[in-house]
């Protein structure tokens, strides 16, 4: 393996009521966390593909935690969404070698299909610093029950050589969605919109 | 409350509204802007879903005013107290799949949203990300028919 882990986190949120309003079932959101040694810390890196080959790596590794964590299979999974922090002796640009080229297909596969677009975030950060994971639809983007997003934080990650990154995935939409749009019933999932 | 999707209208004029005036911000030419992305910080009296009340009236007031942009405008939620930082997505405003320009801003406002308001954010973003050299979908590659690629 090539990512130097120094942590591993999984946070589940479980909403059981919304407003007053008993939520049947209760919705589940997953954020699996990786806090990774930066190999490109304090200088500057042309070439960054070691860092594409852990994104796959952690697309694997977090995507099946996160829905482990879930306690459901594959095909359950309704939406995803990932996010890094990059510590301050790291570039933007890491987090992007991480999150973009590499660590999508490992985990459309944890979740089965995935034919939408992987809504994501990076920063730059230090300790305990919080992100908020966009999360959407896995197969249609445009199910609207389904925009929602999940802040997390590791109170001792990233240090300034360090890299946070996060796999979230949920087993639902919005606990109460009611704003219209395409739903989860309606969606046909072929062209990763609708 | 049931029915809530009434305000959707009343937050379009809003929309358009902040839409210009961060163009105007930008240097006033649409034609520069080339990323985008919103979200919403909802206070301790309401519930998440009135977040999502923005996403119809924020999102079509930035893809008009930006010149019938194709791409889905890429969102987060959330309810929290005054001074909550939220994490706003970016995205191409015509191909979500352009790598260079997977990006986030992070904003928050000091004393809002207090628990009866709601922060309704819209960002948006000239160029790729500083120094990006991820390779993948490039701006000049974009065929601009399904919003994707």
């Amino acid at each position: 393996m090539k990512a130097k882990v120094r942590k591993y986190q999984v946070v589940v949120e479980e909403t059981l009521r919304e407003i007053g309003i008993a939520i049947t079932p209760p919705t589940h959101k997953a954020t699996a966390m990786a806090v990774i040694e930066n190999p490109f810390a304090g200088r500057y890196a042309e070439d960054l593909s070691l860092l594409m080959d852990i994104g796959a790596e952690l697309g694997d590794i977090l995507g099946r935690k996160a829905v482990a964590a879930l306690g459901i299979d594959a095909p359950q999974a309704q939406s995803y969404g990932k996010a890094a922090i990059v510590g301050s002796q790291g570039e933007l640009e890491h987090a992007a070698a991480i999150l973009h080229p590499k660590l999508g297909a490992p985990l459309r596969a944890a979740v089965e299909k995935g034919a939408a677009l992987v809504p994501s975030v990076k920063k730059m950060g230090t300790l305990g610093t919080p992100i908020d994971v966009p999360l959407g639809h896995k197969d249609a983007a445009y199910v609207r029950s389904h925009f929602d997003g999940m802040e997390v934080r590791v109170p001792d990650a990233p240090h300034a050589n360090e890299i946070l990154v996060c796999v979230s995935v949920t087993d639902s939409g919005r606990p109460l969605p009611r704003v219209g749009g395409l739903t989860h019933e309606q969606a046909e999932g072929n062209d990763g919109l609708r | 409350m049931e029915d809530t999707q009434y305000f959707m209208e009343h937050l379009k004029p809003l929309g358009l509204e902040t839409a210009q005036a961060l163009i105007d911000r930008l240097g006033g030419n649409a034609e520069h802007i080339d990323g985008f992305g919103k979200g919403a910080i909802v206070g301790a009296a309401g519930e998440l879903e009135h977040g999502a009340l923005w996403h119809a009236p924020g999102g079509y007031a930035m893809r008009e005013l930006l010149g019938d942009s194709k791409a889905i405008v890429p969102s987060t939620k959330k309810v929290g107290p005054a001074g909550t930082k939220l994490d706003a997505p970016i995205t191409h405003i015509n191909a979500s799949y352009v790598r260079s320009h997977f990006n986030s801003f992070e904003v928050y406002l000091p004393g809002a949203p207090q628990q009866d308001e709601i922060v309704l954010v819209l960002v948006m973003s000239s160029g790729p990300r500083i120094h990006a050299r991820m390779g993948g979908l490039k701006a000049t590659e974009i065929k601009g028919e399904d919003g994707l690629r």
